[in-house]
């Protein structure tokens, strides 16, 4: 009797967990909308947060709450977000890319143990800590060697936050490179071509969606990251495709402008809608990672 | 079977012990008087050093004190979750409009001053600067250190973030509220701006009063008198670039909690002013 009320009560307590999980991420999406609803109380019109027109009658995309006749407009913010998260990517998909063929396919598994530990353990250094470093050195380094127009710019921004993210896109693609069943490989050297022939044409064309996977994970947490944005960026909205722009992303702006903003004001609520595009941009690319990896399993049947 | 029995008990146990610290506090059966502040990053040394001598001059009352920002602060009075708000800024109308509706009346207290100081690298050769000369060069107008005396370089500008109490305040004091050039590198916090300059020699940012050696404060010129940076120039305010750092708090919220009454009243006093200058700051009852 009693086994089975704990069987039970057991039960329920793993379901009241789980469900308070599901529960929470409800509470902060109504919470989001919410907030973001409060635009409306004002007369401003939705448009504004997309452009508005100058003194001179000429569009414009300015974000400056702070201005006499203040502008909310997302684009540059939006612009920069992805700005950033490409150099990230642009820097780390290679470095990714040729560490973990290496490791899957040249090194012993003890070499390949320890490069993995330690790359892991990089992915677990706080952003903080990545940002100070990035302040310190990248930012010392790079400008010596470019000899930038701003110290602090999206450039060095985007190269630390790519130092950031590499690991784990290496972690991801690494274990699919590995997982590829020996019979491929065997079969291209039994058909007589050695080890950089069955690599390029072998290994490489059939691991391309696992690359996928891997770089949409890493845009992810790129697109989300604010500390080492906020504070290696130079936070300045402007809409330019300059890459040595200084940048203003997303994230940056909700941390760095929501504490000291006027609550249930209008700078407040488009905060808001914001974090609502931000979440929209994450939600979209974990959705399509998630489509792509059932795709793989079903066609190779591993992982 | 019995190892499900095992682990569902010991889930249980655990959860109640978690439940059980939670809500546990080292003061839970004691009553004790407790002060609540939030706001103001800037406010924050200062507040730990006040709280720190009070609550050890008189024991029976414990402060709790939290960042966030000025308007984290002064809505979480609104709201009644601290007692006192901190803030680096003046409260806004509608903030007080916010709070008239509820039949309710906010108080202000001046609790130190804080100067905000133009710093440039040591390496750079100018000492003083005129506040039109500065509002022209965040205006983007005066672009190169040559024009203002210096060495034929670009000047890089820094400055805060836009909604802090910082920028608000050089915004109406030197750039007459026009907007900033788009071409200043906004940082969060004193700190970023003075690390920051310290590394770049064309730089020039606005920052709170720091003790930081390695970099130079420029002295402010008014009607050809040079005015330096200094404590004798600030506290007699003479300094043009000073602002008063703020509590609030909401009178009818506090009627059961007449000690922080007692906190604020202490604030006023000398030995309390004291510990402005440690952090930066300057005392406001000696005018």
């Amino acid at each position: 009797m009693i086994k089975k009320i704990f069987d039970k009560l057991f039960e329920y307590l793993l379901a009241f967990f789980s469900f308070i999980t599901f529960l929470i991420m409800i509470c902060i999406f109504v919470f989001l909308i919410r907030e973001a609803l409060i635009i409306f109380e004002y007369q401003t019109g939705i448009t504004n947060i997309f452009y508005s027109w100058d003194k001179f009658g000429i569009l414009s995309f300015e974000w400056n709450p702070a201005s006499k006749t203040p502008k909310y407009s997302i684009i540059p913010l939006v612009v920069n977000s992805f700005k950033v998260a490409f150099i990230a990517l642009a820097f780390s998909i290679p470095i990714a890319f040729f560490t973990s063929i290496y490791t899957s396919q040249y090194v012993s598994l003890k070499v390949r143990f320890w490069i993995k530990t330690v790359l892991e353990f990089i992915s677990s250094i706080p952003s903080v800590v990545l940002a100070f470093f990035g302040f310190v050195i990248f930012s010392e380094i790079l400008g010596y060697i470019f000899s930038f127009e701003f110290k602090l710019n999206g450039f060095i921004a985007g190269i630390t936050l790519g130092f950031g993210i590499f690991p784990s896109v290496y972690t991801i693609y690494e274990d699919f490179l590995y997982s590829i069943p020996k019979d491929y490989k065997e079969a291209s050297y039994a058909l007589g071509a050695n080890k950089i022939q069955t690599i390029i044409k072998v290994i490489i064309p059939f691991s391309l969606q696992g690359l996928l996977v891997a770089v949409l994970l890493g845009f992810n947490r790129a697109i989300g990251e604010t500390m080492i944005v906020m504070m290696l960026g130079g936070n300045i909205p402007i809409l330019s495709y300059n890459l040595f722009d200084p940048v203003l992303t997303l994230s940056g702006t909700i941390s760095g402008e929501m504490g000291e903003v006027i609550f249930g004001d209008i700078h407040y609520s488009i905060l808001f809608i914001l974090g609502i595009i931000l979440f929209f941009i994450t939600f979209l690319f974990n959705m399509l990672t998630l489509i792509l990896m059932r795709s793989i399993k079903k066609r190779y049947n591993f992982i | 079977m019995n190892k499900i029995k095992f682990f569902s008990i010991i889930l249980f146990i655990s959860f109640f012990i978690i439940i059980f610290l939670f809500f546990w506090d080292s003061n839970f059966f004691v009553i004790r008087k407790k002060i609540t502040i939030k706001g103001s990053e800037t406010i924050l040394a200062l507040n730990y050093q006040w709280s720190r001598y009070y609550t050890k001059k008189n024991p029976e009352v414990s402060i709790e004190i939290t960042g966030g920002g000025s308007g984290v602060g002064i809505s979480s009075i609104i709201n009644r979750i601290v007692s006192i708000a901190s803030s680096s800024r003046r409260i806004r109308k509608s903030e007080i409009k916010r709070i008239k509706k509820m039949g309710k009346t906010v108080k202000e207290v001046v609790i130190a001053l804080d100067s905000i100081i133009i710093y440039v690298n040591k390496s750079n050769p100018i000492n003083t600067i005129t506040l039109n000369q500065l509002q022209e060069i965040y205006l983007g107008k005066i672009q190169n250190w040559k024009e203002v005396g210096g060495k034929d370089e670009k000047i890089n500008l820094y400055g805060r973030e836009s909604s802090s109490g910082t920028y608000g305040f050089f915004k109406k004091k030197v750039l007459n509220k026009e907007d900033y050039y788009n071409r200043v590198i906004s940082l969060a916090g004193n700190a970023t701006i003075i690390n920051a300059i310290r590394k770049d020699e064309k730089g020039i940012g606005y920052a709170s009063f720091s003790m930081v050696k390695d970099i130079k404060k420029l002295a402010i010129k008014v009607k050809n008198k040079e005015i330096y940076p200094s404590e004798k120039f600030i506290k007699n305010k003479k300094y043009p670039l000073i602002r008063n750092l703020y509590y609030y708090f909401i009178v009818e919220d506090l009627k059961n909690e007449f000690y922080v009454f007692d906190y604020i009243n202490w604030i006023k006093t000398k030995k309390a002013q004291s510990f402005c200058i440690r952090t930066g700051y300057f005392p406001v009852n000696i005018v």
